[in-house]
This record gives C-alpha cells, structure tokens and sequence, in this order.
C-alpha cells in the first residue's frame, strides 16, 4: 500500500527521515526529523565550523550510514543499501563540490572533468558518449581559459580549480550536487560569480543543490534554509 | 571501462612523480640486473667451465688426488706431485682397450704461459666443448725439436708471429730466475682461440723438453755440461718421465675397467680419473659459493621492492586528499587499493625491462674483459626459461609486497569518507 507520504518521497530529490548521527569520537549527536528537497530546489544548511556539516554531507553521499533513520535517494532506501550500491548510487546521482583540494594532481583539468564519466555509465550516456565536449562544454560556461584545460591543475588558482570542480560535478547532470563550503577559498567577487554559475548551470541541468556553509550572506538565492544548530541534541 | 580508468590513472600519477620514482626504479633496476648478471654468469661459467674438455675418456697420472691431477693437466693450476716414469707409460698404452694416448710434460713455461711437451696426437685428440678440435691457423703442428706451437691469447698477449723466436724458463712461474736462453724456440703455429685454457698454453713435443734440459740434474744446469741446439739435436731424446697422459678408449664400456686397472697398477701408483665426472666435482666444490651469491642478490632485489613500498606508503599520506577525491567521484575501495598494486607492478615492470637492457648491454661490454682475465669465453645467448622465471617474479613480487599500502588505502578510504583528517 502506497500511502501519499511514500509518494511524496518517491518523487523528491532527497528525503530524511528521522535520522541520528553522531560525529565519531564525539559527544555531540544530531537528529534530523524531517528533510525533503524536491527537483530543481536547492538547499542550504547553515553551520559553523565543527557542527557535523562534513558528517552529514558524507551521510548524504553515502559514504557512511546513519545511526538510525533513512536517507531517500530519488525513491531509493539509500542508507540502507550495501556499500558498493551507495558507491554506484553516488557515482551515477551524485557530484561533489569541496572547499578546496578538489581535483586529482596528476589530471589536467579537462580529464578532471571528464572523470565521473568514467566512472559512471549513466553520466557518460546522458552526455551521448561525448564525454570531451561535454567537458569542454562545462568549462567553455565555467569560463575556465581554454589555455588551462591541458595545464597541470597548480597551474589554475583557487577560483578556476573550484570552477573546475563545478564542472566536474555537473558532468552528466546529476540530480543531486553536494556543495561543501565551495566558496570559502574564495574572494567577494568570484564567490558570487561562482555561485551564478553553478545555479545556472544546476538549472539547466536540473539538479539540486545542497549547499553547505557557514557564511548566512550565501543562503538567499536558495530556496530552503536551515540551520544547523536546530539539529543538535543535547547529550543526555 | 574501470579497469582502463584504474590503469589509466596508475599511468598518470606515475609520471606526475617520476621526479621521486626514477631513484626507485633506478635502484630496483640495478638489482634486477645483479641478480640476472649473476644467474645469468653463473650457468654461463659452469657451461665454460664444463666444456673445457671432452672426448678425452681418461687422464691419467701419478698418484695424487683427482682433483688436482684435473686442475694441473687440464686448467694448468697447481703442480703434479710426482711425474710418471716413460717405461710404465709405454706399458699402459699396451692395453687392447686404449684407442690413443697423448703424453704430457709440464714443468715449464713462458713469461707466465704454461708449456706442454706432447706429441702431435694432441692436436688429432684433443677436444673441447660439444666435440670441437684444435685448428691451428696459421701455422702448422711442431715437427723440429725447437718447433713451438702457441695458444691464441699468448700470441695476442705478445703479439707473437710465425717465425718469431722465444725462450722457455724453467719452473711455473710468471718470473723464472733460470732461462733455457741456449736454446731458442720457433713458432710455427697459432691455435685458433678456444675460451680454454689451451689458449693460454705453448705447446712443444716431447722431445723438446729432453733437449732443453740436457746436461741438468736436480733442476738446475750444471755448470760446464751444457749443450748447444745442435747438440741437442744429435742427443738421444727419449724422455724419462711424463706428468700425465690423455687417453681415448676404443669402447666406452671398458672405461671403468681401464680406470681399475690403472689405479692399482703394480710397478707405479697410479690414478686415472674421468674428466667428466672429476669437472662436476670441482663445480660442485664452487656451486655452494654461487648459490649464496645468488641468494645475496636475490635479498638486494628484496630490500629495493621493500623500499619502493616505503617509498609508496610515505607517498599515501599525501594522496589521501586525492583518494578522497577519487571517493567522491564514485571511485569504490578496491579501486584506489588496486591503484596502489598496480603502481608497483608497473615500476616493478619498467624496472625489470630497463635490467633487461642493462644486462646485456653490460656483458656486452663486459664478455672480452672476462675472457681476457678469466680465460672463459661467454656468449649472449637467449634468457633461460630460470632467467625469465626470476625476471617474473620480481613484478609477481612487487604485486604481493604491495598488498601492504593497497589494504591500507582501502582502509582509509573506508574511514575518511569525504574528509581525510589530516
């Protein structure tokens, strides 16, 4: 039996039900009663430094399961699945954006892109196989300077690399993009052009964002806020 | 598709180290390359050294141990202890079984070159390696009393001619206080090279070494008795003794039986001994040293595949942002562990083709330099079916040594999920 709750889940982006968690070797525990992010709504968690942000975004990547409640990934039981289906399941749904360090040293910043491609059937076929022009493509939008794509990745700065990292990120438009203070290494100005390309570029993409990050001045362009703090429980 | 990504990505880390991985891949090719000139030397040298003499069935001597009686006749080290008397010679050769007998005198030299007083039934006899005969070119075998017939490193060491005149010293050594300097000998014959120690030897009859030593007693000229080349000539010049005798058997099955007979010979001790047999116990003698070496050399090949998984261990702490990375993407576990494994098998790869190269290239340079000093003609020749096992092993190696940063990355990667903490 289908009740309309399931429904609703079955047809959002991201659903949390009910779920604690704990930061290993910590006291602090969370619990998260209820959280749902429907295609093309983009959420941003507001959290300072330390308050289980990297835990959660791991949670939702699933890379590690919760303690107790559900994560639903596009209909999918996610943390209740093994751990090489929550490998596949993020590999095929997912991108990832870091606060900085994101691209691997010894790829220029095209094949950084093209990666996930790699990585993923479904990516590859959703870009028809072209994996190069889709990358080229990305960038070309990212404003990354075609003199770079062949450079070793420390010859961009920071703002290219997270641009790149963007792209990587949206290559084969997956549904879910998490953002871990992507902006943080960043100035004023590219911060905010940053985060204009990325929006647009999940628009089109129809992705949702789920964005991470302890400066309260990004969260207005999203669509839902919450705050961190909300979540914590007090240990007993 | 992930295979090709994994091997791809194994592929572009590392170049992106080569800086650091060179010095690994330089040590562990010279290691490879230490066991594989040793392995490879080593089965080289025993076939040299096995080939040094064939189709001789017997050699016989005075009674000493086998051992030495084959290194004074055949590789010209040590001293007979005794000489056999010419009488006893002329008696065993009666024997139906002998099919040939060829006669040696030792006792004397050249400028460090031993001389051997034969017959010319040693150059019809002798054989060396799979059944090859002497070949004398240019030249031809000694028939005068002072006719000599040289080995080809003599005549390259002295860059000796046809025609060219030389002394004799008494004694073994490379400096003789007592020159036969009365009687000149002439060469009129130059053996092709061998990769024996017959190239290192001067060859003169019988009756050379009588004539040189006329009017000699205890070893020494005595003063006022000496004779001319002329004289000599004219001497009678039967020999009284000889060192050794090489013999031929008419029937193989009768080698034992001849071996018995001589060996408890009534009117002289005697001992014969079968070259082949007397050539694999003195290899054997040698072969507990070889091993060890080989042993070492495999422990050096050991300790560079350790310290290339040191190398990599110490690299992992800075690649747990990358592996990190790589998790992110979707990359599961077992493939940054086989990012690990594979790494090393390629390093160990290159390095065991660059040994290859070196190998080679090294006895290349190397074979006249041994054949100079050693006497031991190599030759390059395909790896061995031993040699491409060991060269296989070293890559097999390197994949199990590095299960051990391989299981480590897959932990980690486990543990660190999107935040390595650092």
């Amino acid at each position: 039996m289908t009740t309309p709750d399931d429904a609703r889940t079955a047809s959002a982006v991201l659903t949390i039900n009910n779920m604690h968690f704990q930061w290993p070797r910590n006291a602090t525990a969370w619990h998260i009663p209820d959280l749902q992010l429907r295609a093309g709504e983009h959420g941003f968690l507001h959290g300072a430094s330390g308050s289980g942000k990297s835990t959660l975004l791991a949670l939702l990547a699933g890379l590690t399961v919760p303690q107790s409640g559900k994560i639903t990934l596009l209909g999918q039981h996610f943390s209740s699945r093994s751990r090489r289906q929550r490998d596949r399941l993020r590999a095929d749904h997912i991108g990832i954006i870091f606060q900085q360090f994101n691209l691997v040293p010894y790829l220029p910043a095209i094949d950084n892109v093209q990666l996930p491609g790699h990585f993923s059937r479904r990516r590859r076929e959703r870009v028809h196989d072209a994996l190069y022009d889709a990358a080229r493509h990305l960038l070309q939008t990212l404003a990354v300077p075609e003199s770079l794509w062949r450079s070793p990745v420390t010859a961009l700065s920071v703002g290219q690399q997270q641009r790149v990292a963007a792209a990587r990120a949206l290559l084969g438009a997956p549904e879910l993009i998490l953002a871990d203070e992507p902006t943080s290494a960043l100035d004023t100005d590219n911060r905010d052009r940053f985060l204009e390309l990325l929006m647009d570029q999940a628009r089109q993409a129809n992705s949702t964002i789920v964005f991470v990050s302890h400066d309260p001045a990004l969260g207005r362009r999203f669509s839902q806020h919450h705050d961190m703090q909300q979540w914590q429980e007090v240990p007993a | 598709m992930m295979v090709r990504t994994t091997i791809r990505l194994a592929l572009a880390s590392l170049w992106h180290r080569r800086g650091t991985l060179s010095l690994v891949v330089l040590t562990l090719t010279l290691s490879v390359s230490l066991l594989l000139g040793v392995q490879y030397l080593r089965t080289e040298v025993k076939q040299s050294f096995v080939s040094t003499i064939s189709g001789t069935d017997l050699i016989v001597g005075a009674r000493s141990s086998p051992l030495n009686l084959l290194l004074y006749s055949v590789f010209h080290v040590g001293n007979a202890t005794n000489n056999v008397r010419w009488s006893t010679y002329q008696a065993i050769r009666q024997n139906d079984a002998v099919d040939w007998m060829v006669p040696m005198s030792l006792g004397d030299s050249h400028k460090g070159h031993r001389v051997v007083g034969t017959t010319t039934g040693f150059f019809e006899h002798f054989e060396y390696g799979q059944a090859q005969q002497l070949t004398i070119s240019p030249g031809r075998p000694f028939s005068d009393v002072f006719d000599v017939v040289i080995g080809a490193d003599v005549a390259r060491e002295h860059d000796y001619q046809l025609g060219d005149e030389i002394i004799l010293s008494h004694g073994t050594g490379s400096t003789s206080f007592v020159e036969h300097d009365d009687k000149p000998f002439t060469v009129v014959g130059v053996l092709d090279p061998t990769g024996t120690p017959v190239d290192n030897a001067l060859y003169v009859s019988l009756e050379a070494i009588e004539a040189i030593h006329l009017g000699w007693q205890a070893g020494v000229p005595v003063p006022g008795q000496t004779t001319s080349a002329e004289q000599a000539r004219q001497a009678d010049l039967t020999p009284g003794e000889i060192t050794a005798a090489l013999v031929g058997v008419k029937r193989k099955v009768l080698t034992f039986r001849l071996q018995r007979t001589w060996n408890q010979w009534h009117d002289e001790p005697l001992t014969a001994i079968l070259p082949g047999v007397a050539l694999s116990r003195l290899w054997q003698l040698l072969d507990g040293f070889e091993t060890a070496l080989l042993a070492i050399t495999g422990f050096v090949v050991a300790t560079s595949l350790v310290g290339m998984t040191a190398v990599l261990l110490t690299t992992q702490a800075h690649r747990r942002r990358e592996m990190a990375v790589l998790r992110a993407i979707g990359a599961p576990p077992g493939l940054i562990a086989a990012l690990f494994s594979i790494e090393s098998v390629l390093i160990a790869m290159v390095s065991v083709a660059l040994a290859l190269g070196a190998s080679y290239g090294g006895l290349t340079l190397m074979m006249p330099l041994i054949e100079a000093q050693l006497g031991l003609r190599l030759s390059l020749r395909p790896l061995s079916a031993v040699e491409w096992g060991l060269l296989g092993a070293v890559p097999l190696c390197a994949l199990l040594i590095s299960l051990v940063p391989a299981l480590r990355a897959y932990r980690r990667s486990l543990i660190d999920g999107l935040m390595p903490r650092e």
